[in-house]
């Protein structure tokens, strides 16, 4: 059962995409693959945005890359996550469950609350 | 192009891997939408479009990686071509400017490294050192690096922490190899160990061991790899065989490995055979020693110290001041031409500042003008970083261009000069643009590029943006620059002044020596020397014989005015022996030292000397006849005063000659006394056919006797001549190297013509420098002024005063920084008074000319720009604008 694709928030991408890696080394469309599976094809990511998150994340070190095989022995780049990457998302979640908290408080009030 | 360069470092590996990642991806897209039953065609399609421009997001992950910064570079790089581009003047006086500057220190760098810094090729070449012995003189101490058989002998049986050989000065002797042909060779006698020392093993056969290294062992000798290739074609079964040297045989036990050469230079090297008598009694020997493995150099100066101690006790000096110590192997090799190099160095540094000084004057000229621009780019959004480092690059890319302009220059300097240095300063290593020199270089040319564009691009970019705005191009030049670059120019000034003075110092000496009345005709004078250090020529009358009859062959050939033979030359070192007058009012109780040479009869005619007195040798001056002698001018005003020479007895240790004739002097290289490079020293001329073949031997083992043949006017074969003609006595008698009186008396004193055209070269180049900071202040103040003058002569002011005023500053400026380049230049006069002989410090005819040049110079270069003036046409320049 799929709901329908939402679009995905500006800031939210580099989130997924540790979440994604957080459960095991993965190459770029394997990452796709997994966001658009756990949110039962809820998100979709444009798959060109991808890359350049990707490569900022690396860049500050959340995440390291290494070259391996992947399935049809084609050589593909699998990204893990660092522990500064692991510290990372664990803040960036809490943060995101605080900030989703408070809006749904927001948009949940009714007139005799306010 | 740059942006290639960059491209190649930077990003190849980045690029091709992402470009693989991305084809990876888009191919696993594919192959799940084919996987679903999706035509390969739609997949490709929905690829495409979902996936969005592949070259837009490889755009995106490059900024996003941290690689911007390197296209950044780039694009420096790239505007900053595009900038100079448009302003090719400035570009090529920039660029011109820098690749002389550079180029002159390569050249020079080049022969200070060979001289002084590139380590000698031997293995671990910081751990050998010369020993050299210092002796408190009234003056100071004294430093000699040379040591007597005593001193070796002692040093080798009780020094623990080095292990030492020694060697002797350079010969040069005949050699006859089995394949026939006499040839001259240079010969160097070396002790036992000293192969070893160097760390070098012989490629074939073995060293001079220690049997064959005492008086009467058996004569081997050890050949140079060259000499092996050319005299014995590379023979492998050359060990063993016997090779004719001085006349005597000797068995070659080993070759050396290509390019192996020792300090002095040697073909073949022979067992030094060291004593304590004859030879080994005075400082003719030189150690070379290696610290032994775990001896620091402390150490073993320590040691030589208490060594030098026990040997002054053993000894029973009367001195207690004689102190062994080691010194730096090229220290000692180049002795006192290290003090010139570096200040060479130094000049040629003092250059390359005036350029930066320039330069940067140029740069700060042209960021006024630019400031327009760069006020707009700031306002369009340029950070003070951004445009620091687009100024930075523009000096960075003349940097790179004006280095390797500089780098060609310097190579071909480099070429012209290597055999002019070669043959004066000797330097023991090839004179190259190796590794080193081109590390050098690059390093020079980047630090400039940063240091002439610091300064300006700060200054540029600390400009006031309302004000620039505002303001039209022109008017926006800042003042404050203006100041900054007149300092400059001064600075330039009083550096240029310091190297033309110097010049002009160093330039008196040679005039002087060049200048002086050489005493003979050496026109149409040819000479040749050849090496009696031969077994066959210690009897009696052998040598006598040589002369005789080779000289009357050769006198026989046509167009031969004169021949002679005498042991030294004019222009050239003589013997230093002792004489004694014997009688009269100066009678010496003692010998006293003078020049001395035996010629024979047609040496003074070959050469032309004057006589003053009395009468020439002649042939029946022989063996038999009284025993005579001639004296020079010199002797007779140094040690007989008002006496009259002629009929006075000398001694000479022995024999005792009647002083028959006076000869005018001539200019003589003195090994004593006070006399400078050259002079007319006291000098006592005798008949060769009167020595005694010991006396004879003596002479002939420290100097070759010179064959000087006179024709009667410029003419070819005389060399062809001389050479049949001693062939007609011996065969295997080579003539070492022919050369004309003229190159005998330049090459006295080519060390100081070295100099001078060197540091002559700095200095015009330092004057061309500061002509060109002069010229390029005026002009650009005509160029800013413009309006002003237009104004001026629109108002009724004569042209010439307006140009006047626009000279003015030029001249003004050159004459303070001439003022205080004046002190400047009295302490660089100092300097090369203290290394440099004949410099007098407080040379006016130097100071005075050299100040004039650089007034009228600077005059010329302030004059010109503004003659501009007087083309101006009022009325069209205040239309402008």
């Amino acid at each position: 059962m799929s709901k329908p694709p939402v679009e995905i928030l500006q800031g939210t991408l580099d989130m997924l995409i540790l979440k994604a890696v957080s459960l095991g080394p993965l190459h770029g469309y394997g990452i796709l693959l997994r966001i658009q599976q756990i949110s039962n094809e809820a998100l979709q990511i444009p798959q060109g945005s991808l890359y350049p998150a990707l490569y900022r994340l690396e860049h500050g070190g959340f995440i390291t890359s290494e070259w391996g095989e992947s399935e049809n022995n084609r050589r593909s780049k699998f990204y893990e996550l660092t522990a500064a990457g692991r510290k990372h998302l664990t803040d960036e979640t809490a943060y995101w469950g605080r900030l989703t908290e408070a809006i749904g408080d927001v948009l949940k009030a009714r007139p005799s609350e306010v | 192009m740059l942006r290639r360069i960059l491209a190649l470092f930077h990003r190849t590996r980045f690029e091709s891997e992402l470009d693989a990642e991305l084809r990876d991806h888009l191919e696993k897209y594919r192959d799940d939408l084919a996987s679903q039953g999706i035509s390969a065609q739609e997949a490709e399609r929905r690829a495409r479009r979902e996936f969005g421009r592949v070259i837009a997001v490889k755009e995106e992950v490059r900024e996003s990686s941290g690689l911007a910064w390197a296209d950044a570079i780039a694009r420096n790089f790239r505007y900053a071509f595009r900038v100079l581009r448009k302003n090719p003047a400035f570009s090529l006086t920039v660029i011109v400017t820098l690749a002389l500057c550079i180029g002159a220190n390569t050249a020079i760098f080049s022969i200070v490294d060979a001289m002084l810094f590139r380590p000698l090729p031997y293995p671990e070449p910081d751990r050998l050192a010369r020993v050299s012995r210092l002796d408190r003189s009234p003056r100071g101490w004294y430093e000699q690096v040379a040591v007597n058989g005593r001193t070796w002998e002692f040093i080798r049986d009780h020094a623990r922490t080095i292990d030492v050989a020694v060697h002797g000065g350079f010969e040069g002797v005949n050699l006859v190899a089995p394949a026939g042909g006499a040839q001259y060779v240079r010969q160097v006698r070396v002790s036992t160990g000293f192969f070893r020392v160097l760390g070098v093993a012989p490629m074939i056969g073995r060293e001079i061991a220690a049997e064959e290294d005492r008086s009467g062992g058996p004569p081997v000798a050890v050949l140079s790899h060259g000499l092996w290739a050319r005299l014995f074609a590379s023979d492998a079964g050359i060990l063993g065989q016997s090779i004719l040297l001085r006349g005597e045989p000797y068995t070659v036990v080993g070759v050396m490995p290509q390019g192996f050469d020792t300090t002095p230079a040697a073909e073949l090297w022979t067992p030094l055979r060291p004593s304590t008598r004859g030879e080994g009694g005075g400082m003719n020997y030189s150690m070379i020693v290696r610290l032994r493995p775990g001896v620091s150099t402390a150490q073993a100066n320590a040691e030589l110290e208490t060594l030098g101690a026990e040997f002054i006790a053993e000894n029973h000096f009367k001195i207690a001041s004689m102190r062994w110590h080691l010194i730096s192997v090229q220290r000692a090799n180049v002795d006192s031409d290290r003090g010139p190099i570096l200040l060479l160095w130094a000049a040629v540094g003092l250059v390359l500042l005036i350029g930066c000084v320039n330069i940067a004057g140029l740069m700060l000229a042209r960021g006024g003008a630019r400031q327009h621009e760069i006020a707009t780019r700031m306002a369009l959004g340029s950070g003070r970083g951004g445009i620091l480092a687009q100024l930075l690059s523009e000096s960075l890319l003349l940097a790179i261009v004006g280095g390797t302009a500089g780098f060609a220059l310097g190579s071909l300097a480099i070429e012209a000069l290597k055999p002019v240095v070669a043959a004066t300063l000797r330097p023991t290593q090839p004179i190259t643009m190796d590794v080193r020199v081109m590390i050098v270089t690059a390093a020079t040319a980047l630090l400039t590029g940063l240091i002439f564009g610091f300064y300006p691009a700060l200054a540029s970019s600390r400009s006031d943006l309302l004000n620039a705005l505002g303001s039209s191009s022109r008017t926006a030049s800042a003042r404050g620059n203006a100041w900054a670059r007149r300092g400059l120019v001064v600075c330039e000034v009083a550096l240029g002044m310091v190297l033309l003075v110097s010049a002009g110092l160093v330039l008196r000496p040679l005039i002087y020596l060049s200048g002086l009345n050489p005493g003979f005709d050496g026109r149409h004078v040819l000479t040749a020397s050849l090496s009696l250090k031969d077994a066959r020529y210690t009897a009696d009358g052998a040598v006598n014989r040589l002369f005789d009859t080779s000289l009357a062959g050769i006198r026989q050939t046509p167009g031969v005015e004169a021949a002679g033979v005498g042991l030294t030359l004019p222009y050239e070192r003589a013997l230093n022996d002792g004489a004694r007058i014997m009688d009269g009012p100066n009678a010496m109780t003692e010998p006293q030292i003078t020049d001395l040479l035996y010629v024979t009869p047609g040496y003074f005619e070959a050469l032309r000397f004057t006589m003053r007195r009395g009468r020439m040798f002649e042939e029946q001056d022989r063996v038999g006849a009284p025993l005579v002698a001639i004296v020079n001018e010199a002797y007779v005003r140094h040690y007989l005063k008002n006496d009259d020479p002629l009929g006075r007895h000398l001694s000479m240790a022995g024999p005792i000659h009647e002083i028959v004739g006076v000869v005018a002097d001539v200019q003589q290289q003195s090994g004593w006394g006070d006399f400078g490079p050259v002079a007319p020293t006291p000098t006592v001329y005798v008949p060769a056919a009167q020595l005694s073949g010991r006396d004879m031997q003596t002479m002939d083992n420290y100097y070759s006797p010179h064959w000087v043949v006179r024709a009667a006017g410029p003419q070819t074969g005389i060399a062809r001549a001389m050479r049949s003609a001693v062939a007609s006595v011996d065969r295997q008698l080579p003539f070492a190297e022919f050369r004309s009186m003229d190159e005998v008396r330049s090459g006295a004193f080519s060390r100081q013509r070295l100099q001078a055209v060197l540091l002559g070269s700095l200095a015009a180049l330092a004057l061309v420098l500061a002509a060109v900071g002069i010229y390029g202040l005026v002009a650009h103040s005509v160029m800013e002024r413009t309006r002003e003058f237009g104004i001026r002569l629109a108002l009724g002011a004569p042209r010439w005063q307006a140009i006047g005023q626009a000279a003015r500053p030029g001249i003004l400026l050159t004459l303070v920084g001439a003022g205080i380049g004046y002190f400047l230049a009295q302490g660089a006069g100092r300097l090369l008074a203290s290394v440099l002989w004949g410099v007098q410090p407080d040379d006016r005819t130097a100071f005075v000319s050299v100040t004039a040049l650089l007034v009228f110079v600077a005059a010329l270069a302030s004059l010109v720009p503004s003659l501009r003036i007087a083309r101006l046409d009022p009325a069209t320049t205040l239309r402008e604008e």
